[in-house]
């Protein structure tokens, strides 16, 4: 929570939706159905840092049976949703849960950065024609510091879990982010991403697994076509 | 006691809402093997170029070959990551080298049959615009409209939803049997004959040509398990699809091509080799089912090319993503797009175009008719090859298939189609309707074995120079998982598990 109170909430899936709209424009820089899926993998990693579930051999599994009481910050109202829906069910397969947060992921995740004061709508001057709005930060500077966090952990070789899973969830979603150019071979190369990645093998396999899983189910949406 | 079963999950039941059903993993393949097109650029370019009355047959043994080789396809693509294709099973069956051997010559054929479409599309475009709005212009200008529009949508993903491409897809279904009742109801002297549908009509100098044809109406089939894990009963949608569609499209293709036989009678074979040769399925009814047939050809051209473009775009992705290609190519746009695969694919189109218009190339003869059966041949190669992987797969790791699927019918089907294959090359010359001997028998078959050449070269090379992307040819995505030590389970399996 370093950055807690300086325009961030320091949670993954709200850094992730900062870097993937353009903080000027709103725009997202993924489409829909890829960027949900991207979402919705970061908030199941939320969980998984909780030490709430795990995932193992693509299975995801509650291991906690409550959500730490002492870090609200951390476990959010959406998280504690989420973790409801975990527990309403049998083990599923990970697929199936990053599909189906991937349909409310990004509604979700905008409001709880919404009710943090962080972002706000601005309506579509072609509502009338379903034109969905886009979500602005209210601090510029805030916004487009994920990224840059990022790119200046990886390219100097600081990272930590949290970068690390944002730079994973980039290369799951093939997010395409101005700042990470200096990154870009690291992001492409298989060899350089394995071994940015590695740390995360030694402390949290499942959120290693994870990343792998939220890849697969975007290669599938794009092979079928189906990414709106 | 009898016992009720559970309710179905929150999870369950909002995920099925999403997925694909048999009819929408149905549309989607109809929509890749484009019915209306097949029918009225195919089949009276097969009765021109062999010189056979036995295409209505050819459509059926294939149909029946193709439902064998399916039977061993869908088993194992119910077992890798990737699947839907080709490459993927001839890697994990034949090998990596073969298996990118395969992948090139994926790109090859899918590329012909892709930019073939633009020979058709561009004198069929100048033709309807002639007669319907007096408007005058050659192929050419119809071909690169029609490319940039391709282009332009392919890249702003305007692609055709399931439900938009249902409806096309149905309705083209009623035009050609509305078209093919009309032509079996007003039969030439003579009446209609059924023997054209039995394979012994089928003679041996002219069968791998007509075989080859009929493969090339098929192609497009073997899409439908890119939808596994799309689909909402993985073990099941995909297989029932897959088979349900070859029989649709077997039943429709004969009944059109004999409606043909029976319309045209013994002039069958001489109206398609003359100047109406590409209007004869809408030749057997005048007025305004003919009209109305015409125009929806329009649309099922336009939605066959972009259908085309993005299925090449997104199998080139999925190579740039392995690195079998370069990595450019893997990536996406803003919108999901394999934006760089789109643009090369678009760019080849062009180059097609420009190449048929400079060496004054017979759009609907060779640009169409020479590209999409080459394209064809080299799908009926990849089918070969599939097969046998398939056979080499289940050696390898049987895990329990039955002997039918894993061993019998994928064998079969591997010399069948091999014999078909063998055919086709001996007999190119009466494919494409050229002297024996001349370049383009040699050239355009020719053109698939430089391509698996450079691609087992390539596979090679990647294993000296990139070996942890060469471990990881033909798994896909699910590569990552791979690395991170994690088996990939197919949604088949994993729904299996989840549930148990």
């Amino acid at each position: 929570m370093a950055e807690a109170g300086q325009g961030r909430t320091g949670r993954l899936a709200d850094d992730f939706f900062l870097m993937v709209h353009d903080d000027l424009s709103g725009r997202p820089r993924l489409s829909d159905r890829i960027f949900g899926i991207g979402l919705a993998g970061a908030l199941l990693s939320e969980l998984v840092v909780l030490q709430a579930i795990d995932v193992v051999k693509g299975v995801v599994r509650q291991i906690a049976d409550r959500l730490p009481a002492g870090d609200t910050d951390a476990a959010s109202p959406l998280i504690a949703d989420v973790f409801r829906d975990v527990q309403a069910e049998q083990s599923l397969p990970v697929r199936d849960w990053l599909n189906y947060l991937s349909q409310r992921a990004s509604d979700d995740v905008a409001r709880r950065l919404e009710a943090e004061g962080l972002v706000y709508l601005k309506p579509s001057p072609f509502k009338a024609l379903g034109r969905p709005g886009r979500w602005l930060p209210h601090d510029l500077a805030s916004a487009g510091w994920p990224a840059i966090d990022v790119k200046l952990k990886i390219y100097n070789g600081r990272a930590d879990q949290h970068t690390l899973m944002l730079f994973g969830l980039a290369r799951a979603t093939g997010l395409k982010h101005p700042s990470l150019w200096e990154v870009e071979d690291r992001l492409q190369d298989p060899a350089a991403w394995e071994q940015t990645l590695r740390p995360l093998a030694d402390h949290h396999p499942s959120l290693l697994e994870l990343l792998a899983h939220t890849e697969v189910v975007v290669g599938s949406a794009v092979t079928s076509g189906r990414i709106s | 006691m009898p016992t009720r079963s559970p309710a179905p999950s929150k999870v369950a039941a909002a995920l099925a809402k999403d997925r694909l059903g048999v009819t929408s993993v149905m549309f989607f393949i109809l929509a890749g093997v484009a019915p209306l097109t097949s029918i009225e650029g195919v089949v009276p370019q097969a009765y021109a170029v062999t010189g056979l009355t036995s295409v209505p047959a050819a459509f059926l043994v294939i149909a029946v070959v193709l439902c064998v080789f399916a039977v061993g396809y869908v088993a194992m693509a119910q077992r890798i990551p990737n699947a839907g294709a080709f490459y993927a099973f001839i890697a994990q069956g034949l090998g990596k080298p073969v298996g990118v051997g395969g992948a090139l010559v994926a790109v090859v054929a899918y590329n012909l049959l892709q930019v073939g479409i633009y020979g058709m599309i561009g004198p069929f475009m100048a033709s309807y615009a002639k007669d319907n709005f007096s408007i005058d212009a050659p192929w050419g200008v119809w071909a690169f409209g029609t490319w940039a529009l391709v282009t332009v949508l392919g890249l702003i993903r305007v692609d055709l939803s399931g439900r938009l491409l249902g409806v096309l897809s149905v309705i083209e279904l009623l035009i050609i049997v509305a078209l093919s009742i009309r032509g079996l109801s007003h039969p030439a002297p003579g009446g209609v004959s059924v023997k054209e549908l039995s394979p012994t009509s089928l003679h041996l100098a002219g069968l791998g040509a007509v075989l080859a044809v009929a493969v090339l109406g098929f192609t497009g089939f073997e899409q439908a398990p890119v939808f596994s894990e799309e689909a909402r009963d993985a073990r099941h949608t995909v297989p029932r699809a897959t088979f349900v569609s070859l029989g649709v499209i077997a039943v429709v293709y004969a009944a059109a091509a004999l409606a043909m036989n029976a319309y045209y009678g013994d002039q069958v074979i001489a109206t398609a080799q003359g100047q109406q040769g590409s209007e004869m399925l809408f030749d057997m009814a005048p007025g305004l089912l003919a009209s109305v047939g015409r125009t929806l050809f329009v649309t099922s051209l336009l939605a066959a090319a972009l259908a085309f473009h993005s299925a090449v775009g997104r199998y080139m992705w999925a190579l740039g993503r392995e690195r079998v290609l370069p990595s450019v190519m893997g990536s996406t746009g803003a919108n999901g797009v394999p934006r760089a695969a789109s643009a090369v694919q678009s760019v080849l189109g062009a180059v097609a175009i420009l190449l048929a218009l400079t060496f004054h190339w017979d759009p609907m003869g060779q640009l169409f008719f020479w590209g999409g059966t080459t394209g064809g041949f080299g799908v009926l190669l990849l089918l070969t090859a599939t097969s046998a992987a398939v056979v080499r797969y289940f050696l390898k790791t049987p895990d329990g298939e039955q002997l039918w699927r894993r061993l019998v019918a994928p064998a079969v089907s591997a010399v069948v189609l091999a014999v078909i294959a063998g055919l086709c090359v001996y007999y190119y010359d009466v494919l494409l309707g050229v002297p024996s001997g001349s370049w383009p028998t040699i050239l355009l078959p020719g053109v698939f074995a430089i391509a698996a050449a450079v691609g087992i070269v390539w596979a090679l090379i990647l294993k000296r120079i990139e070996p942890q992307a060469y471990t990881t040819i033909g798994l896909g995505s699910a590569a990552t998982l791979a690395r991170t030590g994690a088996d990939f389970i197919p949604a088949t399996v994993a729904a299996a598990e989840g549930s148990a």
